[in-house]
């Protein structure tokens, strides 16, 4: 009896939350305005950067925690944007949402400070342990980015592991390239 | 009989909500032993579930209890994701009304991780 009892309570228990769609790991959008995020706690940086101070760089956000396999995997492709570009105008931003509460660790601003030294990040890094850039973003899955233009526009979006040197590695340096000569 | 009477039962009591489509991503067994009550997390339609981050029951009075990897279960190449369910012992006793089950699990095709919530 017990095992028809498993069964059924596996299918009486529904999913309650949550469905984060994928997207493609680049896709274009329709320009609008970026919308300016407020965190306050920061990383990699004297104070926190704010989108109008940065009119006329090109910002690429990556929404990531250092607990999803996923976005560390894609961190070195980040690094390598980082040390090619940051001396053309491009500003790489890490905005670090945990998938769980506090319990799960990924709040503390000292973890992630260890994450930052352990994948040899150097860009800034925006804690966002309330998600509120992640929901004015309309962010759906972990890793995810999105490139803003020098105008303050989104002009890419997408979401999905990559490396060094393969397709969507160079689709992102692609489109990265693009609105630097702009 | 017995059994086919106490399965209509169950259902009809415990599933008046919409069922999961047959492919929904996460389901929960549960049996209960002599230890406790075990809750074994399967995943489906190709997500793994982060080891990384593991997925954690959540209690209604706040406590929280972490899922491991099964005994004997070898670990996946990369140690990120369980390659066996997780499975999580509940000592006797405690209650699981309004409790709630979260996993972090990624998508291989897509790359890309999720949080997925199940209530018990």
């Amino acid at each position: 009896m017990s095992r028809y009892l498993i069964v059924l309570l596996a299918l009486c228990i529904p999913v309650v939350a949550a469905s984060r769609g994928t997207s493609a790991p680049v896709a274009v959008v329709a320009s609008r305005p970026a919308p300016a995020w407020k965190n306050t706690s920061w990383l990699n940086a004297d104070q926190p950067l704010t989108l109008q101070a940065l009119r006329g760089k090109v910002v690429l956000l990556n929404f990531w925690t250092f607990t999803c396999y996923n976005c560390t995997n894609t961190v070195p492709s980040l690094v390598d944007f980082d040390r090619r570009f940051r001396d053309s105008g491009l500003v790489i931003i890490g905005i670090h949402d945990p998938e769980f509460g506090p319990s799960g660790g990924e709040h503390d601003k000292s973890n992630v400070q260890s994450a930052l030294l352990d994948h040899g990040i150097k860009y800034a890094n925006a804690q966002d342990n309330d998600h509120a850039t992640w929901n004015l973003y309309g962010i759906q899955a972990w890793p995810s980015f999105v490139l803003i233009d020098k105008k303050g526009n989104i002009r890419y979006e997408g979401a999905g592991e990559f490396h060094v040197g393969d397709q969507w590695y160079k689709e992102w340096d692609d489109r990265i390239r693009e609105l630097l000569a702009e | 009989m017995r059994l086919v009477a106490f399965s209509l039962l169950v259902m009809l009591a415990g599933c008046g909500r919409p069922l999961p489509q047959p492919d929904a991503p996460l389901a929960i067994a549960i049996s209960h032993e002599a230890r406790g009550t075990v809750l074994t997390l399967h995943a489906h339609g190709g997500l793994k579930i982060n080891a990384l981050l593991p997925p954690q029951l959540e209690l209604a009075d706040g406590g929280v209890s972490r899922f491991g990897a099964p005994p004997g279960a070898v670990a996946s190449p990369d140690s990120a994701y369980f390659s066996a369910p997780p499975l999580l012992v509940v000592s006797p006793g405690t209650n699981l009304a309004g409790a709630l089950v979260r996993a972090s699990v990624c998508d291989s095709g897509a790359a890309v991780c999720r949080v997925l919530t199940l209530s018990l």
